[in-house]
Order: C-alpha cells, then sequence, then structure tokens
C-alpha cells in the first residue's frame, strides 16, 4: 500500500502488523416483549490497525449492532472488544463515526456542524477551523461552507459527514451503511472518495454494507456473516491492488470473490 | 449553481428549491384574490338577511352602522385606555405562563422520576375547565387587573409545558448517538440539540397559548371589571348597544390575528431551518 499519510493516531501503520480492533467472544441478546433475540453470537474479529474491512451480511444478521458495540454505543451480552489495545466501555475520542444518515444539525451551517466535535470539545484552536477547512476541501465541499444542510444533495450531506467523522484524527472509522440511502451513481463516487480519503488518513475503517460489490472494491477483508443470531461464516482476503479505480471489479479476481461472498450468503438462504 | 472545482461531482449539484411553472395569480395569492371575495359575499348575506327578513337591529346591526361605530371607537379615546388594559394583562400573563411553562419543562424532563410522579396532575389539570377557577381567583386577587393576569397566565402555561416537554424529547435516535460518538455532555447535548429541536414545538404551543391567554384576559374581565375591552363589551350589551358589540367583537378579531402574525413572524425567524409549509401541530389538544 502506497498510503500517503497525513498524520494522526494512524500515522506509519502497515496493514497486519499492529492490533487495531480485537473482537473477542462478543455476542449480543435484546430483550423484547416477545422474549430474548439473539442478534450475535459469539463473534471473533482481529481487524489490523490501518485495515479497512467490510461487514456484509443479511439483514438483522447484526452487522451494525456489531459496528455499535465496536463504537460503545452498545454493550455485548458477553465477551470484549479492544482498540488499539485498550478496552471498549464507551465512545471515544480516537473514534470516527458516521451513520446510514448524515445526521447534520440543519440549523448549523456546515462548516458549523462540521466543527461540532471541536465544539464539544471546547477547542477553539484556529488549528481546528483550518483542519476542517482542509477535510471540507478534501471531500470536494469547499464553497459549502456557508450552506445549511437542506441545501445539499444526500451525496454531499454525507460527505460532510464524513469530515466531522474525521475531525477528531480517528484511529479508528465506523461507517454503518453510510452510502445506503445514495443512488448508484453517487454511492459509486463516494467509494471512489472515499478509498482516497482512508489511504489519506490511514484510519482503521470498519465498514457495514449491503452491497457485495461496494465490499469487494472497498476492503482488504470482507467479513461474511450468517443470519440471526449473526456469526462469521468466512473472512475474504481481497488482494487486489491499490489504488483501485472501478475498472478493477471489471477483473476475474474481483469476480470470484464476489461470486464466492455471495455463494456464502446464497447457502443459507437468506440474503436480504 | 457552478461548480468551484474542476473534478466532476457526479449526482451532486445542488437542490434547487422547487420552484412550480409560473401559475394563475389566482392560484398563487389566494388570498389576495379569494379572501375579499369571501369578505364581500359574506357581507352581501349579512345586508340581505337584514333585507329581506327584515331582521331587528338589536338583533343583528347592518354593517354600515357597525362600521360607524367602529369608526367612532377609533377616533375617542375610550377604546385605546381599555385596550391598553385588555393588552397588557394579556401580554403580562402570556409571557409569565409562557416563561414558567418552559422553565418548569425543562427542569422535569431532565429529572424523569419527578415528571412521572408528576404526570397524572397535570393530566387532570389539562382536562379541567381552567375557566372555572376564574370567580376564584377574583377572591383571592381582588378586583383589579391581577385576576385577569392570573387566568391568562394559566391558561398560557399548559399549551407551552406540554409542547416543551414533548419538545425536548423528540431528537431522533441517530441525533443522539451522534452527541455520545462525540462524548457531549448532558448539558452539552441539552443546550446544542434538545433546545433546538424543541423550538419548533414551543413555537406550536405559543401559538395556543396566545389564543388562551387574551381568552382569560377577557374572561376575566367579564367576571370584574371597571376597564378593558371585556369591561366595553358588557357595558354595550347591557345598553343593547349592539353596534358598539359588533365593533368591539371586530377589534379582539384583529388582537387575535396581530398575535398570531406576529408569532408566525417570529417562528419563520427564529426556525428559518424548518419548512414552514408543514407547521408543527400542537402536541396535544388542549382544554380552556
Amino acid at each position: 500500500m502506497t498510503a500517503q499519510v497525513t498524520g494522526g493516531p494512524g500515522t506509519g501503520a502497515v496493514p497486519g502488523v499492529l492490533p487495531g480492533v480485537q473482537v473477542a467472544g462478543v455476542s449480543k441478546t435484546f430483550r423484547t416483549n416477545a422474549g430474548d433475540v439473539e442478534a450475535l453470537a459469539e463473534v471473533d474479529l482481529e481487524v489490523p490497525q490501518g485495515a479497512f474491512v467490510s461487514l456484509v451480511g443479511p439483514s438483522g444478521c447484526g452487522k451494525s449492532t456489531l459496528l455499535r458495540i465496536v463504537a460503545g454505543l452498545e454493550t455485548g451480552s458477553g465477551g470484549s472488544v479492544l482498540v488499539a489495545g485498550t478496552p471498549v466501555d464507551g465512545p471515544r475520542k480516537d473514534f470516527g463515526m458516521v451513520f446510514q444518515q448524515p445526521v447534520l444539525l440543519p440549523w448549523l451551517t456546515i462548516f458549523r456542524n462540521v466543527m461540532l466535535p471541536a465544539q464539544v470539545a471546547r477547542d477553539r484552536s484556529p488549528q481546528a477551523r483550518q483542519r476542517a477547512t482542509d477535510l471540507l476541501e478534501l471531500v470536494g465541499l469547499d464553497g459549502f461552507q456557508h450552506r445549511y444542510p437542506r441545501e445539499l444533495s444526500g451525496g454531499m450531506q454525507q460527505r460532510a459527514a464524513l469530515v466531522r467523522a474525521l475531525m477528531s484524527r480517528p484511529s479508528l472509522l465506523l461507517m454503518d451503511e453510510p452510502f445506503g440511502a445514495l443512488d448508484a451513481l453517487t454511492r459509486e463516487t463516494m467509494n471512489a472518495e472515499l478509498l482516497r480519503i482512508w489511504s489519506e488518513t490511514g484510519a482503521t475503517t470498519l465498514f457495514v454494507t449491503h452491497s457485495i460489490s461496494e465490499a469487494v472494491f472497498l476492503s482488504d477483508v470482507v467479513v461474511v456473516l450468517s443470519g440471526r443470531p449473526g456469526r462469521i461464516l468466512d473472512q475474504v482476503q481481497v488482494d487486489l491492488p491499490r489504488p483501485r479505480t472501478f475498472d478493477v471489479m471489471e477483473s476475474p479476481e474481483a469476480a470470484r470473490l464476489t461470486s464466492r461472498i455471495r455463494g456464502h450468503l446464497h447457502a443459507r438462504g437468506a440474503v436480504g | 449553481m457552478t461548480m468551484t472545482r474542476s473534478e466532476p461531482v457526479l449526482n451532486d449539484a445542488v437542490r434547487a428549491t422547487p420552484k412550480r411553472p409560473s401559475q394563475s395569480l389566482l392560484r398563487r395569492y389566494p388570498t389576495l384574490i379569494v379572501s375579499p371575495l369571501i369578505a364581500l359575499v359574506a357581507l352581501g348575506a349579512w345586508v340581505a338577511a337584514i333585507e329581506v327578513f327584515g331582521v331587528e337591529p338589536l338583533i343583528l346591526p347592518a354593517p354600515l352602522d357597525v362600521f360607524d361605530e367602529l369608526w367612532l371607537m377609533l377616533t375617542g379615546p375610550e377604546l385605546y385606555r381599555n385596550l391598553f388594559v385588555t393588552v397588557s394583562e394579556f401580554g403580562i400573563g402570556f409571557a409569565l405562563g409562557s416563561v414558567a411553562a418552559v422553565v418548569v419543562a425543562a427542569v422535569l424532563v431532565r429529572l424523569p422520576v419527578l415528571e412521572k410522579g408528576f404526570s397524572p396532575y397535570i393530566i387532570a389539570f389539562q382536562n379541567f375547565p381552567k375557566i372555572a377557577i376564574a370567580p376564584m381567583l377574583v377572591t383571592w386577587f381582588g378586583f383589579g387587573p391581577a385576576p385577569k393576569v392570573a387566568l391568562a397566565t394559566v391558561l398560557a402555561f399548559f399549551p407551552v409545558f406540554v409542547n416543551v416537554i414533548v419538545g425536548l424529547k423528540s431528537s431522533t435516535r441517530e441525533q443522539r448517538d451522534l452527541m455520545r460518538v462525540l462524548q457531549a455532555s448532558e448539558w452539552q447535548t441539552f443546550w446544542i440539540l434538545r433546545v433546538k429541536v424543541a423550538l419548533p414545538y414551543i413555537f406550536a404551543g405559543l401559538r395556543v397559548a396566545a389564543v388562551f391567554s387574551l381568552l382569560g384576559a377577557i374572561t376575566g374581565e367579564f367576571i370584574s371589571s371597571s376597564e378593558g375591552l371585556g369591561y366595553m363589551l358588557l357595558q354595550r350589551n347591557a345598553q343593547l348597544h349592539v353596534d358598539g358589540v359588533f365593533a368591539l367583537l371586530l377589534v379582539m378579531a384583529t388582537i387575535g390575528l396581530a398575535v398570531h402574525w406576529i408569532l408566525g413572524l417570529l417562528n419563520r425567524k427564529i426556525i428559518f431551518w424548518e419548512d414552514h409549509d408543514q407547521a408543527k401541530r400542537p402536541a396535544q389538544e388542549e382544554s380552556v
């Protein structure tokens, strides 16, 4: 990987060397009125620092739940999660999260929205403002700082959400189906941009998606989860050369990986 | 909109505000054309009722007589003196009731146990006909403006209170998750997120509260007073001065509209990010 690393805790990371995320025996059971629902069953997962790992699986397989547990937004019913060697007991400063919806605050301009992490951290430094400006430029939103979210398209809103997640220089970037609500064309553009930004920040990235091709295009490893209760069926190593362009998806290797993942999901008859 | 970057940003053009193709004047400004027409028709029906059925002026005065009376009122001092009294009672009661409602609701939302404990009483009092305490208020506060202000305050309180409670809880799970991810304190989440999310609800409550507290001020004057629009109205009613009664009703209608209009303007200015074509309905039906 020839990533140009621009600082942050991920600096100098080489995938496969340092532990990024270690998930050990994590399970999750939701209590509902209709009885207990087992969402995750004993998941073990190792993500090397700096790697891009996708979680795919049928609807309701608990992939978002797993992501939320790693993020510290939910606690597992059992097992443990270590990020950069430290147990996760809640959201952390070195985590960045992008949700399915952009979740921009409609009363704040784009600039104020991406400055929200700095505002919460009471960081009024010019460096924070500079970082916001730089990141907005990185995602092509320069010139839109003073617009309000509703004036931007869905894709542009999600770029702003990505900038907000990157403001704290996260060593771990968690993305929960971030492009699921976008049209196919915008989604492809966003995928390419995400890869470019990921290679520049070097953050370990955990990416939940429904789309097999999106997962193959983006990832170093695609983790395939089964239907409820979610357990890991396969971890598919994607050795397609980087930097990737859409052409890579035409290659026989990409086709082989895609069909391997699809095979796992169809074997269970559980594709959402 | 021209993109400032040479790099193509597919499908990402700035979302334009939807502009409909040019429509007829009638469709675009119904209130400018249709509304005056409706007023004309109503006036015509009014006059026709008097002419055709020979309705006594004591039952239904002629529109022109009402306007004559209104003109007399508008050119004399009596109306303005009494208008000032009523509007002050209303204004003070509305402000006191609304502010108290916002403060109490904000405190209760932060203390869920207390909120639950109070809720049966709140529901009971909400559905209680609060106008019925007006005579008691006179006993407690005397014959001056105080009981009118008190009634206006009580009536303004509940619509705002209920809406603030609902509004402060109306943030989405995603928004709360975002604040958690950013490790915002409860206090930060309250000011950055919850207050802003509650504003449209607060305004919906204020609109109901304004109508109610004006009603409270005038009802208070009905019960005992020597000044105010309610007093003027009762006086004219007792003297069978029907033109005057109708003229005063027009004045009261105008106050109501003015308050509605001012609140609407503030709403649009303050909550600029909402789609005001889909105004928030008050969270709950209220009883006077």
